[in-house]
């Protein structure tokens, strides 16, 4: 290890060796005492640069290695606090928030009357209300259907249900061609 | 770190590392041929020290020194091992491995490449040949 009375060697091929084993210690606890906070990988990474930065030539080689690290740390600072700042918009921002992606509460208000208007087309009867609510609840077996109905417990009821079901499927399909024709979208534009 | 100043093994730890960073990418400091070697010889920064016969902290260090110039290797070369306390025949030896495997590598694949050349693959399979084989008799020359 060198000590600080040695001379500092000239040979521009060691140069920047002396520098690290005089000064890097030193300069890198200095800077990492003025910027407490900050990774000190990111002070070493500046100290080195400073290191190579230097030549035989540079009269103050303390001042000059302090002073370029600083700058050094400076910018990768700078850097670094612009990417967090492009990260943190980045994540906070949730694709729902856009008005282009997620539904005013106008829209959402409309969605639902229309969705009731639906309902009350598909289903007029009390009976068809209940099998809609049994079907939208996954309930598509005919017998069981009849059961939750209470129909009677035979072929007669069972086929009532089944019924009741074609009957539903038959007024969705019409429901949606009626909207196809109200509200083309880009799939049904030939 | 202890109370306002950093852990001076932690400094010191932490600029071998970053000398380690840095001069990976800088073929004209000696560090740059010394991670090449580790690379083409499979060393941590250990094993190289061992290698070099010198202690690992010392490693920084020579990692900063110019790399030595063809016209002058010898001289460059000497002038860097005395300096930083290495064998200087082992670090030329090192020197010039890497330096024509990397004039090699440029002429067989013009194109800068992250995979190998062929004949390193070639030479990586021949040494998971299985016991017996005759790629592995020792009489053969």
């Amino acid at each position: 290890m060198m000590t600080d009375s040695q001379p500092l060697s000239t040979d521009a091929r060691v140069w920047a060796a002396d520098l690290f084993l005089r000064f890097a210690e030193t300069v890198t606890q200095r800077l990492c005492r003025r910027y407490r906070n900050v990774d000190p990988d990111l002070v070493a990474d500046a100290v080195t640069e400073a290191i190579l930065a230097a030549d035989p030539q540079t009269e103050s080689v303390l001042k000059f290695l302090y002073s370029h690290a600083r700058q050094r740390l400076r910018v990768a600072l700078r850097s670094q606090i612009r990417r967090r700042g492009r990260e943190t918009k980045y994540s906070d921002r949730r694709v729902t928030d856009d008005r282009n992606s997620g539904p005013s509460p106008a829209d959402a208000t409309a969605d639902r009357e229309l969705a009731a208007a639906a309902r009350e087309r598909l289903a007029t009867t009390p009976e068809d209300r209940a099998t809609l609510n049994l079907w939208l609840n996954g309930v598509s077996d005919p017998k069981v259907l009849a059961r939750q109905l209470g129909l009677p417990a035979n072929d007669t009821g069972t086929q009532q249900a089944a019924r009741l079901f074609a009957r539903l499927r038959k007024r969705i399909q019409r429901e949606r061609e009626r909207e196809r024709q109200q509200h083309p979208t880009q799939d049904d534009v030939p | 770190m202890t109370g306002n100043s950093p852990d001076p093994a932690d400094t010191r730890a932490r600029l071998l590392q970053s000398v380690w960073r840095i001069t990976a990418d800088t073929p004209d400091r000696v560090g740059y041929w010394l991670q090449r070697h580790c690379e083409t010889e499979r060393l941590t920064i250990t094993t190289l020290a061992v290698k070099l016969g010198t202690p690992e902290a010392a490693l920084a260090p020579l990692a900063l020194c110019r790399s030595p110039h063809p016209e002058t290797f010898a001289e460059d070369v000497q002038a860097v091992a005395s300096h930083c306390g290495v064998n200087p025949a082992t670090l030329a030896n090192l020197l010039r491995q890497e330096q024509t495997l990397t004039a090699w590598a440029a002429t067989t694949n013009p194109e800068p490449s992250a995979q190998p050349a062929n004949w390193l693959i070639a030479a990586h399979d021949a040494d998971q040949l299985p016991p017996g084989s005759d790629d592995d008799d020792p009489g053969r020359d």
